[in-house]
């Protein structure tokens, strides 16, 4: 048994066994098979080929095999109203992820509450400095000064004074705008006076953001509710 | 059948929509699935060798198909899918049986052995001769041919299911039924 020359063909015999050739093709095929002795043998050798594989092969159960599958993903109830325990699973993450985005709004705002009460102390800080003057300031050793080894300098004495002043002076207008930041040690190193005004100003913190809790709260109140 | 066919035939379709079945909740159409291919996975898995447990490698192939049936994009038919999944479960099957019997490698040189699972009884002298020829092939060559030959694939499923290119599936077909011959003659 040789081999036909014409691979093309020799390509297409199995195709040709299994009945999947287009027509056109397929009777191309059939015209060159009936005139070529090679290709002749190989369909036949291929029929056999396909009838040895396929006999004797165990047979086997497909509702056995059907049974064992997974369940599909979306199940058929034949009862009404009464849905599968995926479907259930499902429909359930569904309904609660918007009570997880609303706390994720929640957590958002108590952050931005939580950074604006910080600005508000921090702007206290400064009125704070602005109205106990410049001797309440000059005072107050600065880390900046003590981190050079002894009492604060004439010159940086000057500095902090000349923005206390110019704080006081603007404080008709824009109280503690352009007071900066204290550079002060803690609390320890206040005196008497710059404490009752601390105390004093802290008074008024505690009464400056209520307004922001009180429109937070109903909407985490309204998101834990659902 | 063509290399390059221009579109899903009637087949995928059918699949397709079997499964799209499935995926809406109706079990029947797991079934359908199972009776259209068993056989063919069954024929596979007796030529590839599998003897007594033919029936469980092909419920094992449907489990896993079906397991993983949502991440089935329908990029190769379903058939080529599931003769890739049965292929890989045998032949983990053979290295398992392999490391416990401390036998040779997987390296196509011992055919005769390995794939020695066919019947004996065949009525008709030339297939049990054809048989005889395609247990001795190297076990890419039985793949290929059997594939080829018995269930009419195309060299480019072929080719997905071994995980070779189209080229070396042609090559592997023609040496098989080159060797096929020389043992027939």
């Amino acid at each position: 048994m040789t081999d036909c020359p014409n691979a093309e063909i020799r390509d297409l015999l199995p195709d040709l066994v299994h009945g999947t050739l287009a027509g056109e093709e397929r009777a191309r095929v059939e015209s060159h098979v009936a005139t070529c002795a090679d290709c002749a043998s190989e369909l036949a050798l291929l029929r056999a080929a396909r009838r040895a594989l396929s006999t004797g092969v165990p047979a086997v159960n497909v509702e056995r095999i059907a049974s064992a599958l997974p369940s599909p993903p979306r199940a058929v109830s034949t009862t009404p109203g009464v849905v599968s325990i995926e479907t259930a699973r499902r429909e359930r993450e569904q309904v609660a992820r918007p009570r997880f985005a609303g706390w994720r709004r929640a957590a958002a705002v108590i952050l931005v509450a939580a950074g604006a009460t910080t600005v508000a102390v921090m702007r206290s800080d400064r009125g704070r400095d602005s109205a106990v003057g410049p001797t309440a300031v000059a005072t107050a050793p600065s880390p900046l000064a003590g981190s050079a080894g002894g009492a604060p300098t004439a010159a940086s004495e000057t500095v902090v004074a000349t923005r206390a002043g110019s704080a006081a002076s603007a404080a008709s207008s824009t109280p503690a705008r352009d007071a900066g930041l204290s550079m002060a040690g803690g609390v320890s190193d206040l005196d008497d006076a710059a404490l009752v005004a601390l105390l004093g100003d802290l008074d008024r913190i505690d009464a400056t953001p209520a307004t922001e809790p009180t429109a937070v709260m109903p909407e985490m109140t309204g998101e834990g509710s659902e | 059948m063509t290399d390059d066919p221009s579109g899903p035939g009637d087949d995928a379709l059918v699949d397709a929509a079997l499964i799209e079945r499935w995926r809406e909740g109706d079990q029947r159409a797991a079934t359908e699935l199972v009776a259209r291919h068993a056989p063919a996975l069954a024929r596979f898995a007796a030529n590839l060798g599998a003897r007594d447990d033919v029936e469980e490698l092909v419920q094992d192939t449907f489990v896993r198909a079906f397991g993983s049936l949502d991440a089935f994009r329908g990029e190769s038919s379903l058939r080529t899918w599931l003769f890739t999944i049965e292929r890989r479960l045998l032949l983990d099957r053979r290295r398992s049986e392999r490391r416990r019997r401390d036998q040779a490698t997987l390296d196509g040189h011992d055919a005769a052995t390995e794939y020695d699972a066919l019947d004996a009884v065949v009525a008709e002298e030339t297939e049990r001769r054809v048989r005889d020829a395609v247990e001795r092939l190297t076990p890419t060559q039985r793949e290929v041919f059997t594939l080829r030959v018995t269930e009419g694939l195309s060299y480019k499923e072929i080719a997905e299911i071994v995980g070779s290119t189209e080229g070396a599936a042609r090559v592997h077909y023609h040496n098989a039924m080159r060797a096929v011959k020389e043992f027939l003659r």
